[in-house]
């Protein structure tokens, strides 16, 4: 379940395609306009997909969510409240049907909502014995000032450097604290200051299943703060070993919120030591299959596979 | 004007643009060949005889992108991956596509192209689910 533009769900596609495995691309943006569904809810594996007439069995499928959309409703509902009613009437029962079918999810879909609120990551993070960067969350100008006072300070969104209003989107990334930042514009809504961690390099580790694939990244000289804003062909992928505790603690951190997929996001200190930044339940891969090697693609679809 | 302090760090989004269409019997994005985007190794080459006979030549497929949609990926540091607001290069193979439109798959690359690794957008989307 995805939308019709996602490149990584393309990847998936073609993995499942290219091994003879039945597949079918929900794309939620084409509910129910185009695509209707039927269930029984207490016999969730009779949940079926409209597409045209075409009956698409998902009730014993093996299910991945990635990036849905939003349902588009008939235009000729002209009547906006009528619209919006029929929207979050859609929503509900999409919705309603994944959480029938949850033990068949790659992630459930509670799992996923859980997942995003990374201040809960943090604490989740810290009990599972990963080194967490000392953190302040405040709308408060004197802390923040304060806080960044201490010691080199990085800012965070609270959610995500994002936010789109329409046709218009403006994103952005971590941001290494200035003399002159106006920590009054803190007041008008909070964020995240964290300490700075001085890197040596960065670390992704994107979990599947049981499957940890950990990637060093290294960005050049003089590159920002946030990997993310670097040029990736700038950067150097290499693929490390994490010891047993880190790979574990990975797995724990994902089954603390019920996932079977993510993508962490530490900084290695000059000591060598990992300090986790954050967990994307649906971080990108594609990048690092093409620079790393690392067969995240194919590992997904096994796991996809077996929850059938 | 007050605005919240990350506010004043976002840059604008250029508009996404969008490499080739979706083609809802594959259930992929294809180029204009008919070939889709990301099959650079060339996976489905053979089990997808369909798509391998289909016809190249689509004329309501727009046009090769252009390398101007290159800059944007720089300029929109977000876009990590995917190809929903970048959009990879034509391989250098391409020329030889469209000369010989009726060999597709004699025109697919041959080799990985590294221009696909860099497009990869929405890196910072926690892709939380509203569902």
């Amino acid at each position: 379940m995805t939308n019709r533009n996602d490149i990584s769900a393309d990847l998936v596609v073609i993995e499942c395609l290219s091994r003879g495995i039945d597949l079918y691309r929900l794309n939620s943006e084409e509910f129910p306009i185009r695509v209707g569904l039927s269930v029984n809810p207490l016999k969730p594996s009779t949940a079926a997909l409209d597409d045209q007439g075409d009956a698409v069995q998902i009730g014993r499928a093996g299910i991945w969510i990635w990036r849905p959309e939003w349902p588009t409703i008939d235009e000729r509902v002209t009547d906006e409240l009528d619209a919006e009613f029929a929207r979050q009437e859609s929503v509900a029962a999409l919705g309603g049907i994944l959480r029938t079918l949850a033990d068949r999810c790659v992630s459930p879909p509670d799992a996923m909502q859980a997942a995003r609120w990374k201040l809960n990551q943090l604490v989740v993070a810290h009990h599972m014995g990963m080194n967490v960067p000392e953190t302040l969350v405040t709308s408060n100008q004197g802390e923040a000032k304060r806080f960044a006072d201490a010691g080199a300070t990085v800012i965070k969104a609270v959610a995500e450097t994002r936010v789109s209003l329409g046709a218009e989107e403006r994103v952005g990334f971590v941001t290494a604290a200035e003399k002159d930042t106006n920590w009054a514009d803190v007041l008008v809504t909070p964020v995240v200051l964290q300490r700075q961690i001085v890197k040596s390099c960065d670390l992704r580790v994107t979990v599947v299943g049981k499957r940890v694939f950990p990637v060093r990244i290294t960005v050049p000289g003089g590159a920002p703060v946030d990997f993310r804003a670097v040029d990736p062909q700038q950067c150097v992928y290499t693929t490390v070993d994490l010891d047993s505790g880190f790979s574990d603690a990975c797995l724990r951190f994902l089954d603390q919120f019920g996932l079977k997929f993510g993508a962490f996001d530490f900084a290695i200190d000059e000591m060598g030591r990992s300090w986790f930044l954050e967990c994307n339940p649906a971080g990108q891969w594609g990048w690092l299959e093409e620079l790393a090697g690392v067969p995240i693609t194919a590992t997904l679809v096994d796991l996809l596979i077996s929850l059938r | 004007m007050r605005r919240p302090l990350i506010a004043t760090m976002l840059v604008q989004a250029l508009p996404k643009t969008k490499a080739g269409t979706y083609d809802a019997q594959l259930q992929l994005t294809v180029n204009r060949f008919g070939e889709p985007l990301l099959d650079v190794a060339g996976k489905l080459r053979m089990q997808t005889r369909t798509f391998v006979e289909r016809d190249p030549a689509d004329p309501a497929e727009p046009k090769p992108p252009k390398p101007q949609t290159f800059t944007r990926v720089v300029q929109e540091p977000a876009d990590i991956s995917g190809f929903s607001s970048g959009t990879p290069q034509p391989p250098r193979t391409i020329t030889k596509v469209i000369n010989e439109p009726a060999d597709v798959a004699r025109g697919l690359p041959l080799r990985r192209n590294p221009k696909l690794a860099t497009p990869w957008s929405d890196n910072l989307a926690t892709g939380a689910v509203d569902f």
